[in-house]
């Protein structure tokens, strides 16, 4: 396949969210073992446990999603 | 009766399957490409108003969840005195709402009764948006339309319905229902009630003084190094509000979007079975995009009304 300014545009689009995901991924399994264990630990306090861990998460998603925002914009924009 | 009705459902699920398993070989040979677009695709328009088909899925959402909200109080609504033994449809609804309720005030505190029209209507309003995406009918049946750009496909008919094939040609489909959120109008529309309200409730909480948390005059003015960074975090705090509103809305879109696409890929590659996998998938990442619009609104609420030596 030639390289085409088409090609590179799926190219980049790709690795874009493949290696703007890789970051957000680590950290999000970092969040769920913190929770998990922390609910091992105090099963009482599962429900505080949820939502400070659902807020965290949604903090490392929030790069994965600026990751996904250039991704598309690659795709369907530029 | 209701074995009747039982073996009525079973045959109906058999006929469908027998259908989609004939139907299919008949219309095409090998499964089509689905074309995948990120702007929504307009059907129709109603004076100025163009009526496109996330409008059209956002519509069928909304009746869905009123409809069955209406019929679940109508006891209540009337007076009835049997209202006060909830029976079937409302017991659902009491459930729902109860459980919802109770889950904000763990984390809302006394605050949590103002906010909880709002939160649980973004809650049941974004997962019934994302579920209704899992019927069938949806971005598989719509109209036949000339390609604009891309590729197209040529067209078979078998009796009154029309096919697309997987040969090239120049037609492609336009369905006439898509999830509403798969629409990054929809996603936006709601992050930005839900980062207004925030401020809202945060005025409401601590008056106009809240303000002070973006720009944080008196920290300037107690002069010093420290004061300066107090300025310049409550600056930060200025731009975090306009990226709240950037993750929010694409948070839910891109999860949604992807869902779509990801549906619409297995089932063309692998058409029978493999999907079933997905869809539930797709039912768990539609109540976990819920849950964490909901929580998140209710976090930042709960951050927005917490003032300054206030801990809780």
């Amino acid at each position: 396949m030639e390289i085409s300014p088409e090609v590179m545009k799926l190219l980049a689009a790709g690795l874009a969210i493949g290696l703007g995901a890789i970051g957000p991924g680590i950290g999000i399994g970092l969040v769920g073992l913190g929770g998990a264990q922390a609910t091992g630990r105090n099963p009482e306090a599962s429900g505080t446990i949820l939502t400070n861990m659902i807020l965290a998460i949604a903090f490392a998603e929030a790069v994965a999603i600026y990751a996904l925002v250039v991704a598309l914009i690659l795709l369907f924009v530029a | 009766m209701k074995r009747v009705a039982k073996i009525l459902a079973v045959l109906l699920l058999v006929g469908l399957c027998a259908f989609s398993c004939v139907i299919g070989p008949l219309g095409q040979q090998r499964v089509v490409q689905p074309h995948i677009q990120m702007k929504a695709e307009e059907l129709f328009q109603v004076g100025p108003v163009p009526v496109t088909n996330t409008l059209i899925g956002l519509l069928l959402a909304d009746l869905v969840l009123i409809g069955l909200f209406l019929a679940g109080t109508r006891h209540i609504r009337a007076g009835r005195p049997e209202a006060m033994v909830p029976r079937g449809l409302q017991n659902l609804v009491e459930a729902i709402y109860e459980f919802l309720a109770n889950f904000l005030r763990g984390i809302l505190g006394e605050r949590a009764e103002k906010m909880l029209p709002l939160l649980i209507t973004f809650f049941l309003f974004i997962l019934v948006a994302n579920w209704i995406e899992l019927f069938p009918g949806f971005d598989t049946v719509g109209l036949i339309e000339p390609v604009h750009e891309g590729e197209g496909h040529a067209v078979r008919s078998v009796g009154p319905l029309i096919f697309l094939t997987h040969e090239p040609g120049e037609y492609t489909l336009v369905p006439f229902l898509r999830a509403a959120n798969t629409d990054l109008n929809v996603p936006l529309a709601l992050a930005l009630i839900s980062v207004f309200m925030t401020q809202v409730y945060g005025v409401q909480a601590l008056g106009w003084g809240y303000f002070s948390r973006f720009i944080n005059i008196k920290a300037l003015t107690s002069g010093g190094f420290m004061g300066l960074m107090n300025f310049l975090v409550g600056l930060l705090e200025t731009l975090s509000e306009f990226t709240k509103i950037i993750s929010f809305g694409f948070r839910l879109f891109g999860n949604i979007f992807a869902g779509m696409v990801l549906l619409l890929v297995i089932s063309s590659l692998v058409p029978f079975v493999a999907p079933v996998a997905f869809y539930i998938l797709e039912l768990f990442v539609g109540a976990v995009q819920a849950l964490v619009f909901m929580m998140l609104t209710a976090a930042f609420t709960a951050v927005a009304t917490a003032g300054h030596g206030e801990h809780h």
